[in-house]
């Protein structure tokens, strides 16, 4: 601490002659408010919690209006190994891997980890309910059975894929879990092995075997697609 | 030591500041007055405890400016305006010190020392004198705080009540003891003869 003994006093003029309040004006003009403290930055502030909590609605109830089109399956959610999936018998969902699957050829077996499988139904349900109405008629079938719950003694007995009417299915992919392996098969022609039936029901461990990628002849001798199967042998 | 207080003011003159303060609040342009009023004893409040004019200059400008943006904040508790601009003053004041732009300095006359040379019960002699000066450089700022307002600037407990936001009571107690510390310093650490 520095100490003055008897410093010489500043008259009141020299102090006077140092008022200047024109100065003082102009750096309040300059100063700028603090950005909290404009009334713009708590109406910014508040439309934009208006907007995010107007977003965050709206994406509930889209995903509340999807969830009530498919019954049970909930967007995006995990497969999980031990619960079986209900289905709505008025629409065609199928598995869509996020990664997708390489194309097997007959006994090619694709091991794929079936808890990171995740299903997407949405826009599968769209395009499997047009091909619904286009081709109603040729719905494939096993052992006379389109959709849902097929016993294992009908399954065991079913010889082939077949369709409503005539049309010869030319190929078809069968999809299943052996233990917690998800296994797609692509089999040409319309038959179901025998061995394959065999091992379906020894590993199926109530989850769904679907039957996608049907491929028929049509009447002007073109390929065209069916729509998948979904089966729970019981 | 002049010290221009405008602390004891009558009641017509502090609704006439009051007026005035009305009017700054809703028009800056109008604090000129007010800025009239108290600049000399502002200036001098902050050059009373630092040695570099210009410095003290700024310091008070700056004072003003803060008073200019926050004047909507101020209410009228009874007590006068100057408080407002001092509790300001010291605030920037401190806050120069700590920037290290300004030193702190005790600034003191003869009259003072021999003020405080009665009240410590001392003779006045050269030799007291310069022991006195050499005390108060050890007396911790809080204390200096309150010997230079009440003793150098010739406060009343009031208004170092005001400055220091204290009671006046408490202002009076601490005063004391500030004294007595010094009394002590002076007493203890006097240098041999």
């Amino acid at each position: 601490m520095k100490l003055n003994y008897n410093r010489p006093e500043l008259s009141s003029s020299e102090i006077e002659k140092r008022q200047d309040f024109n100065t003082i004006l102009n750096q309040i003009k300059t100063v700028k408010p603090y950005l909290f403290k404009k009334i713009l930055f708590y109406g910014a502030m508040g439309l934009s919690s208006i907007a995010g909590i107007f977003i965050l609605n709206s994406t509930t109830l889209k995903t509340s209006t999807k969830k009530t089109y498919g019954t049970k399956i909930t967007l995006n959610k995990t497969i999980s190994s031990n619960k079986p999936l209900l289905i709505n018998k008025d629409v065609n969902p199928t598995i869509s891997a996020n990664k997708p699957l390489k194309s097997v050829i007959n006994s090619t077996i694709e091991k794929v980890n079936f808890q990171e499988q995740k299903v997407d139904f949405t826009p599968e349900i769209k395009t499997d309910t047009k091909q619904i109405h286009q081709s109603k008629s040729l719905l494939p079938k096993i052992s006379g059975v389109e959709y849902g719950s097929i016993s294992s003694d009908q399954f065991l007995n079913a010889k082939k894929v077949e369709t409503s009417n005539s049309s010869k299915i030319v190929s078809y992919s069968i999809n299943y879990f052996k233990i917690s392996n998800f296994i797609e098969k692509e089999i040409i022609g319309d038959e179901l092995p025998d061995e394959l039936k065999n091992e379906i029901l020894t590993y199926h461990n109530q989850l769904p075997v679907s039957i996608t990628n049907i491929k028929y002849i049509d009447t002007n001798n073109q390929v065209n697609s069916l729509p998948s199967i979904r089966l729970f042998i019981k | 030591m002049r010290v221009h207080s405008n602390f004891h003011q009558t009641n017509q003159l502090l609704q006439d500041e009051l007026d005035l303060i009305k009017k700054a609040q809703n028009n800056p342009e109008q604090f000129g007055p007010l800025y009239k009023k108290y600049h000399e004893q502002i200036f001098r409040y902050i050059y009373q405890r630092m040695d570099d004019v210009e410095l003290a200059h700024d310091i008070t400008a700056q004072v003003f400016i803060k008073a200019l943006l926050n004047i909507n904040k101020y209410e009228y508790r009874g007590v006068p305006f100057s408080s407002w601009l001092y509790r300001i003053a010291k605030s920037e004041l401190y806050q120069s010190f700590r920037d290290k732009k300004a030193e702190r300095t005790i600034n003191i006359d003869t009259v003072n020392v021999v003020a405080i040379i009665d009240e410590i019960e001392s003779d006045e002699t050269e030799e007291n004198k310069k022991h006195l000066l050499h005390s108060l450089s050890l007396l911790k700022e809080k204390d200096v705080q309150l010997i230079e307002l009440r003793f150098f600037e010739k406060r009343s407990f009031k208004e170092m009540g005001e400055i220091l936001e204290l009671t006046e009571n408490n202002a009076k107690v601490k005063t004391f003891r500030a004294l007595e510390k010094l009394k002590t310093l002076f007493l203890t650490k006097k240098p041999a003869l």
